[in-house]
């Protein structure tokens, strides 16, 4: 546009001062009019020079903002690995989108200080920098997905580091990080545990790194919820289920209960996580105080269909399995498999059976998890003191 | 043939020779005045002549026009004067007193301008300015004169964006000034920029809201005051070489307004009536009764959940089967959209001489607003006395006595938004009636408003020659105007209390300017030169009482202050003594008016500028070549009649600082052990080095009248550069205070201004014809932003070096999700698109496609972006007269173009249909292409989804879905009129008769979708709920006795 307009005007001013030169040198006086002529060429000249270009008026170039005051609002980050880990903590403080963002200089955080400034600096690390193959969405999950099948074409494996920054300064710790892969750990008393690390923000307008920040892993868990401490990962305490209720012992006739009181030690049921192959299943088993199985078809208004995100079930005497997708629940997305916010996977087991006097009593038991790892998983849920009473009474 | 002239020329002198040297012997002196035809003004610089071959040269006009020759007695003078036909008169025998009048040339060159308060001939100075005659913007019933100029004056960008009678459209002189800007989306309000207003030789306050920044001021501008009937011109002075002498309060530009003289020796009296029909614009298409309920009822059989049926059955107007209104709508915006009928009468009786002449001028106008319980009525009175007794002497007295009346009902602010907010609701619903109101119905019917403003204003000139050439004048003016806004709610309109706010405010200016003029002719060189000084005195005052629980609807007081009754009140922070001090100078060289050389120099003082800078400096500096004067276009062939190159260079300053800025506040915090404490106000810190606001300005132009007249061409350029912007940037909050304002943003303006005019008929014809064409293109760019920033953002406003003062900070609309599939899934979250990370209403088909910019996909303001301009980047008009014997033809245009604007009014359109339980009104939408099923390639997203509406909002107003072109050509007014015979009206006892035809606001043509891209809101917005342009018919007639 600017440019038109210039080059209109300029045109204009060319026939204008033709018009002028060729009136005149058909009347008389040729000389004269050249004498002029540069008069003419003034406004011309100054024309040029203030319309030439946005530069000559001192415009600035139109670059995208890049605020000073850009950081993240976290600046120790302590995911647990083997899981995704998505923070979404960046203040871009009104600069222009979109930014790109690069994790640069991970550094492991081992007590190297710098000569002069006295500053921790590290040593170079490639742990998180690492690229892993890692399962990645390319279609929506939406929870009505009729076969494992039919999840796995919605995700396919792509090379990641394991530590990456994307759009909106979001900082993505990938689910397959192992202790392995990432061996600085948190460790009980050390503070030379983790890695630092910068984050390179750049727009058209600059590039700002925003230095220093720490991510201080923890060791995996691969199941929750978990009875293990988050640093160590030694075990601390029982796993308790999320609902229980309406269940009497079967010789005692007493309510059955959780007692979270000294880590459950005369809780009525521990959960147990088990991880057996390495297959895509999850099968469910229900002990009595010796570890016999119980059956659980005695668990007779459970909904067996939609107990968890799985197909395929097979239910035997000893057993209830499933084959599933990991993880479970696989996003965060509320469905009928999972509690209300979507965090977690969500079963319930339930039986009936008419109490004395006919009264209907309703026993249930369930239990909210994560299992993060994939592999063929049981869950035990033993009756440590006693079965539940399933049958009716006379 | 030209030598046969000349052979009969010389021929003839040679005849007259004799008859002149016989004449030489007796000698007489003559006086006399040399004023314009038309305004009245006197002429300087008018060479006189006496008549023969060659033409003798004799003398010219001084600073007052007057002028003093000796001759033989009946010898023929010649008045000569670029810009007016030369005038020859024949001298009676025994004349020694000799008026005259000169008519205009009528080519733009020709004209005499003021510059610091003195009439100048155009072709001398060098500043650009552009000349309106009074009798251009005749004939249209106006309550603001300004409106009239739209699209005649380049580099003047007028928007008519409030049809609200008694209001003024903005304006805008080369762009932008500033950039202060507050608010978001249709509330984004730009601060307003008033140019200074010289009505008759005194600087009047045009816009205490631009003054005291804020939105909606009580009382009426004085501007609303000035009958057009009286206007006799408006000069609009743009560059800063032409304002630089009007010092600060000119950084806007500079409207000189002269009103009418008398002219004639006998009395005469003018008489304009004009009988007016505002009719509303077209209104909006509205779904009614039963097609009203059954659309909602579909609506909510197709997305509604069960409970949401069960709800149809607890929703009278959608389930109860004995409405009368299913069949028998209820024509909302009929109630409130009506037809007015007004009048404007105004009476002129002017006469005498030069020696003394009155005139008097009394006005009323009415006009009753479209939307009903709004309007506005005018009274004026303006005298004026002329008096000069002798050459030396010159005292002129103007008393003017105004009165405005105006009614808002219950709008709000500059754009009078809300005024009909209730012009939406259902058709289901019964209209008000006497049995049956709603409050807010109510509300906006039955709430009284009334803005009373009177001004009255004095001003008095004494001028005296001491000797030849040198003049002392001194002007004195008073001004004094008192508003009031008394707005009464009744009971019913306002839970059961009637409630009173009242306002009213004094303003008072005593002005005095004392100068001289001195000009001095030598052989050739001239050489001018003026000084002068202002001072002034101003003091402004507001206040309000806002109070309820009156005894009832017709007792409205008494008012005071009482803790429980009380909602506000006391004086307003407007609060406002200044006094000025400024001198000013100016020199001016020419020679043989064919260079001029134009120096000025203006120092500002302000009691509110602080100690640290309490006066500006102002200079300009300005050539001209006026190069048709050269030897070498003086020749036979005359196609070019005038011609120049002008250059100037000036600087305006604009203090930023009020008192409380540098010395900060002191304000009651509160109670401490039972006393009152006075603390100091955190708001804003103290800053003592402001900067003033500096806007200097370079201007290039070329002037050229060609072929007879018959083409005349002005063409501009310029460059403004703004810099010292005040900008309240935030600060640390260690510093104990909240704000800082600084003065580091700047800005730039460049542009190119070109008037064309064509008279492509001959002199002789018996039509006359002109056409005048104008346009300018404004290009406004930030070049800086205070505290190391390039871009700041505020609610819907992005500010960012190297743009656009004002670009819109909005989501950028791509389309319609046509299918589920096309929703973009987070590979790492295996999530759809959303509009925060915590919501589970995914975006799905239907819905819009927003670029995800900052690639989260989480649609939220981060993904906002910098788009559009809400200025307008060209502007400019055409106006055509043509007049055969008494007919005459008058159409005048306006355009914009390039500027992108909100359609809001759209927007709105369609959120109004998300609500199916709402009492609101339908309007049908089967014009647009919206998504209706899974595949659909649609416009616009489905609407119609309203459980989903809340997280989705499809219809939000920033997204550039609805950035529209804000492009118009809009024909303002069309006059015909009729002059009837002299004769046959002599023998009626009249002097003069006409009667015209005009209509006002006529037709827009545009490509904007909503209802009118010029009503809208200085930031762009067309806010559908703002106060509609109305069309205007009328019917008047000229009687002169």
């Amino acid at each position: 546009m600017k440019q038109l307009i210039f080059n209109s005007i300029t045109l204009f001013l060319h026939v204008l001062i033709d018009f002028f030169i060729n009136i005149k040198s058909k009347i008389n006086d040729m000389h004269k009019i050249y004498k002029y002529r540069y008069l003419l060429i003034l406004p011309l000249v100054t024309l040029s020079v203030l319309s030439g270009c946005k530069k000559w008026y001192g415009v600035p170039d139109d670059k995208d903002y890049l605020s000073e005051q850009i950081n993240f609002t976290t600046t120790t980050f302590s995911p647990v690995i083997g899981r995704l880990n998505l923070y979404s903590v960046f203040n871009a403080d009104g600069s222009t989108q979109p930014l790109s963002f690069q994790i640069v200089n991970v550094r492991a955080n081992d007590g190297t200080v710098d000569p002069v400034t006295k500053a921790t600096i590290g040593t170079p690390s490639n742990d998180l920098t690492q690229a892993v193959p890692t399962l990645v969405w390319t279609g929506a999950y939406t929870g009505s997905e009729a076969s494992v099948a039919e999840i796995e074409a919605k995700r396919h494996l792509e090379n990641h580091p394991l530590f990456e920054a994307r759009g909106g300064g979001q900082l993505i710790l990938w689910p397959s990080s192992t202790n392995t892969l990432v061996p600085r750990l948190q460790a009980t008393g050390s503070v030379t545990a983790g890695y630092l690390f910068d984050v390179q923000v750049t727009n058209t307008g600059g590039t700002r790194t925003i230095k220093n920040l720490t991510i201080n892993p923890l060791r995996e868990r691969p199941y929750e919820p978990s009875n293990r401490d988050i640093v160590t990962g030694t075990q601390t305490d029982s796993i308790l289920p999320s609902v229980f209720n309406g269940m009497l012992g079967v010789t005692s006739r007493n309510l059955l209960a959780n007692n979270t009181a000294n880590h459950g030690i005369s809780s009525s049921v521990w959960v147990r996580f088990k991880r057996t192959g390495d297959g895509n299943s999850l099968t469910f088993k229900f002990l009595d105080a010796n570890k016999n199985p119980i059956n659980p078809a005695l668990f007779n208004n459970t909904q067996w269909a939609t107990l968890i995100h799985g197909f395929n079930m097979q239910m035997t005497s000893q057993y209830v399995r499933y084959d599933v997708a990991y993880p479970i629940p696989l996003v965060i997305l509320p469905t009928k498999y999972t509690t209300k916010d979507g965090s977690q996977a969500t079963a319930l087991f339930s039986y009936t059976r008419l109490g004395f006097n006919g009264i209907r009593e309703t026993g249930n038991m369930g239990l909210n998890f994560n299992i993060y790892r994939q592999g063929d998983w049981e869950i035990d849920f033993q009756f440590r003191t006693e079965t539940p009473r399933f049958q009716d009474e006379f | 043939m030209k030598k046969k002239l000349l052979l009969i020329l010389m021929l003839s002198t040679c005849l007259v020779m004799p008859q002149y040297l016989a004449a030489q012997v007796k000698r007489i002196s003559v006086k006399g005045v040399v004023t314009d035809k038309e305004t009245k003004e006197s002429l300087i610089g008018v060479s006189i002549s006496l008549d023969g071959t060659p033409p003798k040269g004799l003398s010219a006009t001084s600073y007052n026009g007057e002028f003093s020759v000796t001759v033989p007695a009946e010898s023929s003078l010649i008045f000569h004067s670029v810009g007016y036909k030369d005038k020859k008169v024949k001298l009676n025998a025994g004349q020694t007193q000799l008026n005259v009048e000169m008519a205009s040339s009528s080519t733009s060159l020709n004209e005499v301008v003021l510059r610091g308060y003195v009439s100048r001939s155009k072709e001398v100075t060098t500043g650009q300015s552009y000349t309106i005659s009074g009798s251009e913007i005749q004939d249209v019933p106006v309550s603001n004169a300004i409106e009239l100029i739209q699209g005649k004056v380049p580099g003047v960008n007028i928007q008519v964006n409030t049809g609200a009678p008694g209001y003024g459209g903005s304006i805008l002189v080369r762009g932008l000034t500033g950039i202060g800007i507050s608010g978001s989306g249709g509330d984004s309000f730009l601060q307003p920029t008033s140019p200074l207003f010289v009505i008759d030789g005194i600087p009047i306050d045009a816009d205490n809201a631009a003054d005291f920044g804020f939105d909606s001021p009580g009382g009426v501008s004085p501007l609303q005051l000035i009958p057009v009937e009286d206007i006799a011109s408006i000069e609009v002075l743009t560059d800063a070489q032409a304002t630089a002498s009007y010092g600060s309060k000119g950084a806007y530009g500079v409207f000189v307004i002269q009103t009418r003289r008398g002219n004639s020796k006998k009395p005469k009296v003018r008489y304009t009536g004009n009988y007016f029909v505002t009719a509303p614009p077209n209104l909006r298409t509205t779904l009614g009764g039963k097609a009203e309920r059954d659309a909602k009822i579909r609506e909510i059989l197709a997305n509604g959940s069960y409970s949401d049926l069960l709800k149809v059955s607890s929703t009278p107007i959608l389930s109860d089967s004995l409405n009368a209104y299913y069949r028998n709508s209820t024509d909302w915006q009929g109630i409130y959209y009506v037809s007015t009928y007004n009048t404007s009468h105004n009476i002129g009786i002017d006469g005498g001489d030069t020696r003394f002449n009155y005139s008097t001028n009394l006005n009323y106008f009415s006009q009753n607003g479209i939307i009903r319980n709004t309007g506005f009525k005018r009274y004026t009175m303006k005298m004026l006395m002329d008096y000069r007794p002798d050459d030396k002497f010159h005292a002129q007295i103007i008393f003017n006595v105004g009165l405005g009346k105006r009614n808002n009902g219950n709008g709000q602010g500059l754009l009078q938004t809300g005024v009909a907010a209730n012009a939406t609701a259902s058709s289901l619903l019964p209209g008000p009636s006497l049995f049956q109101e709603t409050s807010s119905v109510a509300n906006d019917l039955t709430v009284k408003d009334n803005n009373d403003t009177k001004t009255f204003s004095a001003s008095a000139l004494l001028g005296y020659q001491l000797f030849k050439g040198f003049s002392l004048t001194n002007t004195g003016s008073y001004s004094y105007s008192t508003s009031a806004e008394d707005t009464e709610y009744p009971a019913a309109a306002n839970n059961n209390r009637s409630q009173v706010y009242s306002y009213n405010d004094r303003n008072a200016n005593l002005y005095n300017r004392a100068g001289f003029t001195y000009n001095k002719d030598l052989r050739g060189h001239s050489f001018f030169l003026q000084g002068f000084n202002e001072i002034s005195a101003k003091d402004f005052q507001a206040g309000y009482i806002d109070q309820v629980g009156l005894a009832n609807d017709q007792l409205l007081g008494p008012l005071g202050y009482g803790t429980w009754a009380s909602r506000g009140g006391g004086v307003l922070k407007s609060f406002h003594n200044e006094h000025t001090l400024s001198f000013a100078g100016l020199f001016s060289y020419n020679y043989k008016r064919k260079y001029i050389l134009d120096l000025n120099y203006r120092l500002d003082g302000s009691s509110l500028a602080g100690f640290d800078s309490p006066f500006q400096k102002e200079p300009g500096i300005g050539f001209r070549w006026n190069f048709d004067k050269e030897k070498f276009f003086a020749n036979e062939s005359g196609w070019l009649n005038a011609g120049d190159i002008r250059l100037t260079y000036g600087q305006v300053i604009r203090p930023t600082a009020d008192i409380y800025s540098i010395y900060g506040q002191y304000g009651p915090t509160g109670v401490y052990e039972g006393y009152n404490r006075i603390g100091i106000n955190h708001t804003t810190l103290p800053n003592s080095v402001l900067k003033p606001t500096t806007n200097t300005t370079y201007n290039l132009g070329v002037d050229m009248t060609m072929f007879n007249n018959k083409f005349s061409f002005i063409f501009n350029t310029y460059f403004k550069q703004v810099t010292n912007i005040p900008w309240v940037t935030p600060v640390t909050t260690t510093d104990g205070f909240a704000n800082l304002l600084s003065t580091d943003a700047s800005q730039v303006n460049y542009g190119y201004e070109l008037v064309l005019t064509l008279r492509p008929l001959s002199k002789t014809s018996k039509v006359q014809w002109n056409i005048t064409a104008q346009g300018s293109i404004n290009k406004d760019f930030l070049t800086k932003l205070p505290g190391n920033k390039n871009q700041i953002i505020i609610g819907t406003t992005v500010l960012r070096a190297g743009r656009n003062t004002y670009s819109y900070n909005i989501f950028n609309y791509q389309g319609v999700y046509a299918t589920d599939a096309q929703v973009p899934v987070d590979p790492v979250t295996g999530l759809k698109m959303r509009t925060n990370a915590s919501t589970t209403a995914f975006f799905k088909a239907g819905d819009p496609i927003w670029n995800d910019k900052n690639g989260d996909y989480v649609i939220d303001d981060n993904d906002r972006q910098a788009m559009g301009n809400s200025q307008a980047l060209v502007t400019g008009g055409l106006n055509t007269n043509v007049n055969y014997k008494g007919f005459g033809l008058n159409m005048n245009g306006s355009f914009t173009l390039r500027r992108d604007i909100i359609n809001d009014a759209l927007a709105s359109r369609l959120r109004l249909v998300n609500n199916p339980f709402g009492t609101s009104v339908y309007l049908p939408i089967t014009d647009l292409n919206y998504w209706k099923q899974p595949g659909d390639q649609a416009a616009y997203p489905n609407p119609f989804d309203y459980t989903r509406t809340g997280a989705i909002n499809p219809y939000r107003s920033e997204q550039s879905l609805f950035m529209a072109s804000g492009s118009y050509f809009k024909i303002n007014n069309i006059t015909l009129s009729y002059n009837f015979n002299k004769q046959f009206i002599n023998k009626l006892g009249l002097a003069n008769l006409r009667i015209y035809a005009s209509a006002n606001n006529v037709i827009t043509f545009s490509p904007y979708a909503g209802p009118n891209p010029e009503n809208v809101t200085r930031a762009g917005w067309d806010v559908s709920g703002g106060y509609p342009v109305s069309r205007t018919y009328n019917v008047g007639l000229n009687l002169e006795f």
